[in-house]
């Protein structure tokens, strides 16, 4: 406990750490790291995170991110309307596009359903799955929600909010256990929206 | 089954220890709080992803980590495989040979662990709460597919109890809740059942040995929301008992019924043990409770478990010690064994002394 590090070097290692994943002993590895660049290169660091956060936002559509007031994939001719995919976060949507499996629109929730953490229903982008599923015609509606206890109450909790004649499924075999959707490999999660389940 | 190797990595206080243990026989030797509970914890989170008292993910990871690994190759008669489980606290993965698992069926069933610490010659006496714990590690160590179940019906509860909390409560949400916790609520009831029908003849034969005589020891399950459960409908039952205690479980702010309440109790030519046994006997009962329990797994299993016997000795009469020890004499299967004298270890046989201190292992 002797040498104590400077106070900027802490405090990079203090943000770092809150990254998801990053323990301690990456942080202080990161934050070297940094250290050894050149000035140009904590520039454009610090440039693009700020630059994220102001550019990027949400679809008013659908809750997906993009630099618009639309998506790429709403405003898409090809997309077939009929069909609806609804995921918890973006990096889902990534994981099953790049899939192919999927053509039709999506419904991006950012979160679960749950209370022990301070998040009800109307903390998600969930009531408006309603008025868009009705509003587009939308005949089938695949819930991709992580296969947790969470994850199949947020889905039996859309499927309440729907009329019985919108046929909604489920993926939910095949995934890794405790499972994020987003580390699941390609080939599972095509496998995965291939097999969906329907919900009673 | 034998655990060849084993690594234990920012796991509570211990930062790296790496073994290769005694197929038989391994004594871990040190003064308190140096770490051997532990180390037979990890090797529990490894068999059944669950630790040995129940507790949360986030306190098992050592202060000012992020995440603990347990590591081990696991020798099951020709076969070797290699276990490893990451435990972060916002849930644990695992991997088989270096691949992630798919389907924790392929995961349990791999390792089998049945274990004995100190509190558990009080659990007659002590609360419901730690009644459950006993009767659930018995369950995972013989069927660890159980510890999937159990802790999905959990985080059911704790979803539940907070949105019964909530400011404006959302009674469809509950709804949903109360389907979730009756089809894995039965399912747990059920599991304990079978296992209290499977574990009783063993129980009152291994008792009877112990005591030399036969005293009628019977094991019974107390369902709180089905008075005749075996049998019964138990997902309809925990359902109307749900709905029903609903406006009580508001009111409280927690779920009031279901196998979270529930209790068993063990009585001795028809009294409840909890009241009227001898200290004696209440040791002899939760001895006879872990032979039974392990004979049960040879039989299931076809191999012998893996015992975890944390401080016992320091809990049993010199009698009853002995009886343990000559028990394992005959048993031949892979011991751990912790203490901080290894005078009360009376282990004749080949075996492999640890010693234990800050967190290391040597
Ligand atoms: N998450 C954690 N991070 C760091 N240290 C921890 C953590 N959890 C527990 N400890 C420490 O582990 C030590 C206890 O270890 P353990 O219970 O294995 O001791 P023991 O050797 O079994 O002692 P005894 O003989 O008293 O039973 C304590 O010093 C406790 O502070
Ligand atoms: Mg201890
Ligand atoms: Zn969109």
């Amino acid at each position: 406990m002797a040498l104590r590090w400077p106070e900027s070097i802490s405090e990079l290692v203090n943000q770092l750490s809150r990254l998801p994943g990053i323990g301690e002993k990456t942080a202080t590895r990161l934050a070297f790291f940094v250290l050894d660049q050149d000035a140009a290169y904590a520039d454009d660091l610090a440039g693009a995170l700020v630059t994220v956060k102001a550019k990027i936002r949400r679809c008013s559509a659908c809750g997906s991110l993009g630099e618009e007031e639309l998506c790429d994939i709403c405003t898409a001719p090809e997309r077939d309307r009929t069909s609806m995919c609804i995921v918890e976060s973006f990096a889902d949507l990534v994981a099953i596009e790049r899939t192919g499996e999927f053509r039709g629109l999506y419904h991006v929730l950012h979160g679960l359903i749950r209370p022990l953490d301070g998040v009800g229903p109307e903390a998600l982008n969930l009531p408006a799955i309603a008025q868009r599923v009705e509003g587009l015609g939308v005949r089938e509606v695949i819930v991709a929600t992580d296969p947790s206890v969470e994850g199949e109450a947020t889905a039996m909790y859309i499927r309440n909010l729907l009329d019985d004649d919108v046929a909604v499924t489920r993926i939910a075999r095949g995934l890794p256990m405790g499972g994020e959707v987003e580390y699941a490999d390609r080939a599972t999660l095509g496998r995965a929206i291939s097999a969906r389940e329907r919900l009673g | 089954m034998i655990l060849e190797s084993l690594s234990v990595t920012d796991f509570r206080n211990l930062s790296a220890v790496s073994i290769a243990p005694h197929p038989r026989f391994n004594v871990f030797v040190g003064a308190n709080g140096q770490g051997k509970t532990n180390l037979l914890d990890a090797v529990h989170v490894l068999a059944t992803l669950r630790s040995l008292r129940g507790q949360k993910n986030r306190e098992l990871i050592r202060h000012g980590e992020k995440s603990a690994f347990v590591e081990g190759d696991v020798r099951r008669g020709a076969s070797l495989r290699r276990a490893k489980v990451r435990v972060a606290a916002n849930g644990k993965r695992v991997w088989l040979n270096g691949n992630p698992v798919r389907e924790l069926n392929e995961w349990f069933g791999g390792i089998n662990v049945v274990s004995f610490a100190p509190d558990d010659v009080r659990v007659l006496r002590s609360s419901p709460g730690d009644r459950r714990l006993f009767l659930d590690r018995a369950i995972f160590a013989l069927q660890p597919a159980y510890s999937l179940v159990a802790s999905e019906y959990e985080q059911v509860v704790k979803q539940r109890n907070s949105a019964l909390r909530a400011e404006v409560v959302d009674y469809a949400l509950i709804d949903i809740y109360d389907r979730q916790l009756a089809v894995r609520g039965a399912e747990v009831v059920e599991r304990r059942l079978r296992f209290v029908r499977e574990i009783s003849p063993r129980l009152q034969e291994s008792f009877g040995a112990i005591f030399d005589e036969h005293l009628g020891l019977e094991m019974r399950y107390e369902c709180g929301f089905a008075r005749e459960p075996e049998g019964a409908d138990l997902i309809e039952a925990l359902l109307r008992a749900l709905r029903s205690s609903r406006v009580r479980d508001e009111a409280r702010g927690f779920t009031t019924v279901g196998p979270h309440r529930d209790d068993f109790v063990v009585s001795m030519a028809g009294q409840p043990m909890r009241a009227y046994a001898s200290q004696g006997q209440h040791r002899a009962f939760v001895l006879a409770f872990k032979i039974a329990e392990i004979a049960a797994i040879e039989e299931g299993l076809g191999a012998a478990p893996i015992l975890l016997l944390d401080d016992v000795s320091s809990e049993l009469d010199p009698k009853r010690n002995e009886r343990l020890f000559d028990f394992l004499s005959g048993f031949d299967g892979q011991v751990f064994i912790t203490t901080t004298d290894a005078e009360f270890v009376r282990i004749s046989g080949e075996s492999q002394r640890w010693q234990v201190s800050e967190g290391g292992v040597i």
